[in-house]
């Protein structure tokens, strides 16, 4: 075993949330990965849910495919390991995380990050998504990502302890992660990467397909009902720019307004793919190269940015009056997408 | 307000807000050198906003728009003259 060791990672293209901020982590400048990468995470969605910590009900946003990508992409092999697995090959968590790491294995899962956060013993629990890829024996810490630790998704170390105590206190309850793939129970992930031959091509039909269905705001979650049919309250595609502006004039006009930016940075972080997507198409030769179009989707992009930071800005002023501005840059970004992608759909189209 | 008065108060904003930084560089990369993000960023803009009594559009709080806080002050600049 090695003293110290970090496994390969990347800047993140997007964060947003967990899953997508690990798996870009891991991909981000795999070229064999992006062919995939820009086939998916075209459709967006929404829907209403209840937060698990709150009790609040927040408009939970995502990219499709959303927490299962890091299941479904071909570049990354995925396992689930129980904690009884766990305990059983050895003997305790801190060894695994360390002998997945020295087999080359990130290592991904649910943890009390109250414990991680607080020296002191808290009365409560927060389970949340770690990503972990190193460590170092030395200094007993491992290497992690995760966006608990400063205002934003970052890359950080957390010592063996803290990990070992926010490890063993989830039960099969917190671990929303082994409830969400249908499983119960109780464990860990091993992601391993598995980009050397290449296993997915560019699926250009896939691009149109899933175009389409964003653009007409069609109901994309008939195509996975074999593995989840949940959620019938769920919007898609371009009608979530009218869904965030009513939910962002909800939660800023409740009694104690509410300042979650979530919907508005994956909006965000939904443009900045979507601009490297078309970059991609262009110079790889499925679109014919147009520096107009993309510096007009950069207006799409920067219209989405100053609606996430007004929002930052308003949770710092508390300044609601000035929240009539979301619909101006809301407006113009939905306005001048439609016009883009339509005009990129019909290209695809004829070739 | 000449250019060193500006800076010194602009320096003070940014040890309110990010009470850590020592030694606060015009020229240093905020970001690698600092460690300023999206949120500590417009903290500071807000701040800045009522110590010069200016204003900033919201395409101006992108993180992106400043390399140093020396392009922080001369954006404070602009809006002063």
């Amino acid at each position: 075993m090695a003293d110290k060791k970090k496994l390969p990672l990347a800047k993140p293209l997007i964060t947003s949330w967990q899953w997508h901020a690990t798996l870009f982590s891991i991909l981000s400048d795999d070229e064999n990965a992006k062919k995939w990468i820009y086939s998916n995470y075209i459709q967006l969605r929404c829907y209403d849910i209840e937060e698990r910590w709150t009790g609040d009900t927040i408009l939970l946003t995502d990219m499709m495919p959303g927490s299962s990508s890091l299941k479904q992409c071909p570049y990354l092999m995925f396992s689930m390991m129980t904690q009884a697995q766990i305990e059983s090959y050895c003997g305790n968590v801190i060894d695994f995380i360390i002998k997945t790491i020295d087999l080359g294995g990130y290592v991904y899962g649910v943890f009390d990050e109250a414990k991680i956060l607080c020296n002191a013993e808290v009365d409560y629990k927060f389970p949340h998504e770690l990503f972990i890829y190193g460590y170092n024996r030395d200094k007993e810490e491992f290497y992690v990502g995760d966006f608990t630790f400063t205002d934003k998704y970052s890359h950080n170390t957390v010592s063996f302890s803290d990990v070992e105590r926010g490890y063993d206190v989830i039960t099969e309850q917190d671990d929303h992660i082994f409830k969400d793939d249908y499983k119960g129970g109780r464990g860990l992930y091993v992601i391993m990467k598995n980009t050397d031959v290449p296993l997915y091509d560019l699926d250009i039909e896939l691009v149109k397909e899933n175009l389409k269905e964003y653009l007409n705001s069609i109901d994309s979650k008939n195509h996975f009902r074999m593995m989840r049919n949940r959620f019938n309250d769920t919007t898609f595609g371009i009608k979530v720019y009218d869904r965030a502006l009513a939910q962002i004039e909800k939660q800023l006009h409740k009694d104690e307004p509410d300042f979650d930016i979530r919907t508005l940075h994956i909006m965000y972080d939904h443009k900045v793919l979507m601009y490297e997507r078309i970059k991609y198409l262009m110079n790889n030769g499925f679109l014919k190269y147009n520096q107009q179009t993309l510096d007009e989707y950069v207006t799409v992009v920067n219209n989405m940015l100053a609606a996430r930071n007004l929002l930052l800005k308003i949770s710092i002023t508390g300044n609601i009056e000035v929240s009539t501005r979301f619909k101006t840059y809301l407006d113009a970004a939905k306005e001048k997408e439609i016009g883009i992608l339509f005009k990129v759909l019909a290209e695809l189209e004829e070739n | 307000m000449d250019k060193s008065q500006m800076t010194k108060k602009l320096e003070e904003v940014i040890s309110e807000v990010m009470p850590n930084i020592e030694n606060i560089n015009m020229t240093t990369a905020i970001v690698d050198g600092y460690g300023v993000n999206s949120v500590s960023l417009i903290s500071i803009i807000v701040a800045a906003e009522n110590k010069f009594d200016v204003e900033f559009t919201d395409y101006e709080l992108a993180l992106s728009e400043y390399d140093t806080f020396g392009d922080l002050l001369a954006t404070i600049e602009e809006k002063l003259a």
